[in-house]
């Protein structure tokens, strides 16, 4: 397969679960999703000669994705002002992905009636939570997530099957 | 559970990138993909170029070939045609090709054939006194490198021949 197919395939793959990681991380504001889904991909394709083949293409992606995720809000961090729920709940540790996460479920709940959904799981763990969301949210598969974080695949399925047990507790 | 899976599952279709900016986000990369990864960049880079080229260039061998092979071997081409130029350019190469004084002696002798039959095929034509002299003057010189060689032959049956050519030279001079 030549490159360019190679990349193709890769584009394909990667879409969709690229969109929704990002769309959720800026409060699903889907233009703005849409813009930096297209500079992630610009910049993997601009480095995608120079990929090391030995990691997964997911997990290489999703640094991307993270690293200029975290370029757009540092340098829109004087031009915008955070949420208020990093306010509240900067003290307690969370992260800011975190809080954007918390920011696209308040929208989603004013914007929709299937909040229930995010409702529950605001519930889990910030670890529990980002596997639970990355595998059935997004649709990264086990090893894809394991891949990203650098644990095993059944490690990531057995945290996966315990927060779903937990859920099943919460409700 | 179930109900959670299918909820989860069912958001997750409902949340993908229109088709539109899928569409139109694939045309820019392959747009960029086209520009960074551009191979033939120079007309002498065009295949159709390439293939052209070679296919000349291999025309051009065969029919020098022909034509040298021709200058090469026929007594037709003599001092002031316009191939003899290429014959005696093969010669030279030839010549240099002979290492051992067998093989030199072999080829001044073979070479001293051929310049007397184009002498013959010139005092045929009874014109050109000047390319005949010059013919006999080449004739002289290789025979001056024979004899040059003839000290280190080994072969007798070529110490005859080349014995025989010597004397033949002496009688002349």
């Amino acid at each position: 397969m030549n490159r360019k197919k190679e990349f193709g395939k890769f584009y394909n793959d990667n879409i969709d679960k690229l969109y929704r990681f990002v769309f959720f991380r800026v409060g699903k504001d889907k233009e703005l999703a849409e813009d930096l889904v297209s500079e992630i991909f610009m910049k993997a394709l601009n480095s995608f000669d120079n990929y090391d083949k030995n990691i997964s293409v997911s997990a290489w992606l999703f640094t991307i994705a993270k690293n200029h995720l975290a370029n757009y809000w540092r340098d829109k961090k004087e031009e915008m002002s955070l949420p208020e729920v990093v306010e509240e709940d900067g003290e307690d540790g969370l992260g800011l992905d975190d809080v954007w996460f918390k920011v696209a479920v308040e929208k989603h709940n004013k914007d929709s009636e299937k909040a229930s959904v995010y409702d529950i799981l605001t519930k889990l763990d910030t670890v529990d939570k980002e596997i639970v969301t990355f595998h059935y949210l997004y649709g990264y598969s086990y090893l894809e997530i394991a891949e990203m974080i650098g644990k095993s695949e059944t490690a990531i399925k057995v945290t996966a099957h315990r927060a779903i047990k937990k859920l099943k507790k919460l409700l | 559970m179930k109900w959670l899976s299918y909820k989860l599952w069912k958001e997750r279709n409902s949340l993908k990138p229109s088709c539109a900016f899928k569409l139109s986000l694939w045309k820019k990369l392959d747009k960029t993909w086209q520009e960074t990864h551009i191979q033939c960049n120079f007309w002498y880079q065009n295949r159709v170029f390439k293939y052209s080229m070679v296919s000349l260039v291999i025309l051009a061998v065969v029919a020098s070939s022909g034509v040298g092979a021709y200058a090469y071997n026929s007594p037709e081409v003599t001092e002031g045609t316009k191939l003899y130029p290429i014959k005696r350019a093969i010669e030279k190469v030839e010549e240099k090709t002979k290492k051992t004084p067998e093989a030199k002696a072999k080829f001044y002798l073979k070479q001293i054939q051929r310049r007397e039959v184009e002498k013959d095929k010139l005092e045929k034509k009874s014109k050109r006194q000047v390319q005949l002299q010059q013919l006999e003057e080449k004739i002289n010189k290789t025979e001056e490198q024979l004899e040059k060689v003839n000290t280190d032959l080994v072969t007798s049956s070529l110490k005859d021949q080349v014995k025989q050519r010597l004397e033949k030279r002496k009688i002349k001079v």
